[in-house]
């Protein structure tokens, strides 16, 4: 499918996320709600980190895991979207154009890594006063995503929450490019993705699903 | 390192996106859809002739169609920007729907083949009806429409095919909507527009048999044709319960041994009375056995009209629960 696939001469962006390192500080969250105006303060989030507690005897402990759109690139959103309001950029980045979504929520329930939601009026009516009507870059409601921060990869900048992490579990990188580190950890199948069963295709990678450092306890 | 074989954690949580609108939607345009394509079938197939009945019953599918489609919009569409002075934005629903394919090649998303598939449904489906109205009670009196289905007559035969089509893809799309989840269990289940489609023509024979057995209007020969379809519309809907019986047997089969996902909403639906007593006793099995009585025994014919409520019913808590089941799987702990 042509429309759904990226081309070699462009970069191919990915995430890598080592849930090794992740502290579950939130400041990813914090760098993309500032940074692409979400409406935190209705508890949306375009990326998010989930925690779960573990037990094993009397040893207790959290895991923290981030998670944001996996930029799929066999993307049930886009096949679900009756209006063409998600798009897929050249570099393989899933987009939503916000004059086009009439808010149906076909892609919402399609996602399968819960990574959209619903901007609603009240949040940009919020938005508005916060940022400013002339700043605020959510003018109607639509269904928010992850963007990979869009505005500033075309830039060379890294995403937001890419540049805030405190400890690097966050990294991004060209899987076209052989000697980014990114492309690396990927091709070595250290860094998999998500529900490969769906058959999505994902472009973001956790190292460390199927093992955690000796700190970390083991479920029961 | 201690091993932790992240594919444990699971988050199981009910979708809360689609709502009771969108399954009065999915049950009226697959009742609506049915009534229009078994109308069609019964006349260009079957070749019996009750222009009354097919027609009024086509016209008030296209209606029910229609009608179930405000629920979707009302359920979808964002009135609150509507409200504030986003004027165009009907607008750009519609267009949306029925352009998207045309303006940017993405022919995947169900809603707008429906959409279409409605649209031409509810054209071909009046056309063909119309073209009867000069046989149909109340419409014949009314001179206008007499010239209409003189006009129309002559191509009757292609509208009759046409509504058989688009009448079968409404029915059918209304479960291949749901289909495009893949992290609902309940909803991307290969069975489900099967499912939606037997239930879709099981409702919409229930249609017929009030029908047949409420309307006596008409001549002598009307009357018996009438008294015969409305025989077959029994043993049809009897036949389509069971088959509908073994869809839902092999839809839990498969949800119960897919994957984590499926066991899961396979335990929460069967636990909930509502879906147990309600669904599959109330709306699919009681039903089944007094239509097997009626059909066998003549004096108990006034089972006919209480068999074909429980079924209208059945056919509607069918899609609620589906829809209240809507149970993502989500590959993270919580």
């Amino acid at each position: 499918m042509s429309e759904n696939k990226t081309t070699n001469k462009m970069p191919n962006w990915a995430f890598v996320i080592d849930l090794n390192s992740c502290i579950g500080c939130n400041a990813c969250m914090a760098a993309c709600a500032q940074e692409n105006q979400t409406p935190y303060w209705a508890e949306k989030w375009r990326t998010k980190v989930e925690q779960a507690e573990l037990v094993r005897g009397d040893n207790v402990g959290r895991i923290f895991f981030p998670r944001l759109c996996m930029h799929c690139q066999n993307t049930p959103c886009y096949y679900a979207c009756p209006t063409g309001a998600t798009y897929k950029t050249p570099e393989g980045v899933v987009m939503v154009d916000q004059d086009k979504c009439i808010g149906c929520e076909a892609c919402v329930t399609a996602c399968p890594y819960d990574a959209r939601y619903r901007y609603e009026l009240e949040d940009v009516e919020k938005n508005k006063e916060l940022f400013g009507e002339e700043f605020s870059v959510h003018q109607v409601p639509h269904i928010d995503k992850c963007t990979f921060c869009y505005h500033r990869i075309t830039k060379g900048l890294e995403p937001a929450c890419v540049a805030t992490c405190p400890t690097d579990c966050r990294m991004w990188g060209d899987l076209n490019n052989p000697d980014d580190p990114v492309a690396d950890l990927v091709r070595s199948g250290r860094a998999k993705p998500l529900a490969v069963h769906l058959g999505t295709d994902p472009k973001v990678f956790y190292v460390g699903l199927d093992s955690l450092p000796e700190s970390k306890p083991e479920v029961e | 390192m201690i091993a932790l074989d992240f594919s444990q954690f699971l988050t199981f949580e009910p979708q809360h996106h689609w709502r009771i609108g969108i399954a009065i939607y999915l049950f009226l345009g697959g009742l609506g859809a049915s009534m229009g394509f078994l109308a069609a079938m019964y006349k260009h197939i079957f070749k019996k002739d009750d222009p009354s009945m097919f027609g009024w019953s086509t016209l008030l599918g296209v209606l029910l169609v229609n009608f179930g489609g405000i629920f979707l919009i009302l359920d979808m569409f964002v009135w609150d920007s509507f409200i504030h002075g986003h004027i165009f934005e009907i607008f750009k629903v519609l267009l949306a729907f029925f352009g998207a394919a045309v303006f940017n090649g993405n022919f995947h998303p169900w809603i707008q083949w429906g959409a279409n598939f409605i649209a031409l449904f509810s054209l071909f489906g009046t056309l063909w009806a119309l073209s009867m109205a000069d046989q149909m009670a109340i419409l014949k009196n009314i001179g206008f429409l007499k010239r209409i289905a003189e006009i129309l007559k002559p191509l009757q035969g292609l509208w009759g095919w046409l509504t058989m089509i688009f009448g079968i893809g409404v029915a059918a799309y209304t479960g291949f909507l749901l289909s495009v989840a893949p992290s609902i269990p309940a909803w991307s289940h290969p069975l489900l527009p099967v499912l939606f489609l037997i239930s879709a023509l099981s409702t919409a024979t229930a249609w017929y048999m009030l029908w047949t057995y409420f309307a006596k209007g008409g001549d002598e020969n009307t009357q018996k044709v009438r008294e015969h379809i409305g025989h077959q519309v029994e043993w049809a809907d009897i036949a389509l319960i069971g088959l509908e019986l073994i869809a839902i047997g092999a839809y839990f089969n498969y949800l119960y041994y897919a994957y984590a996902g499926g066991k899961y909403t396979f335990h929460q639906m069967l636990s909930d009375t509502g879906f147990v007593i309600g669904f599959l006793f109330v709306g699919l099995i009681i039903p089944w056995i007094l239509e097997f009585i009626a059909a066998k025994k003549h004096s108990l014919r006034v089972l006919v009209p209480v068999a074909a409520l429980l079924v209208l019913f059945g056919g509607f808590l069918l899609r609620y629960y589906i829809l209240h089941y809507g149970i993502y799987t989500y590959p993270w702990p919580s």
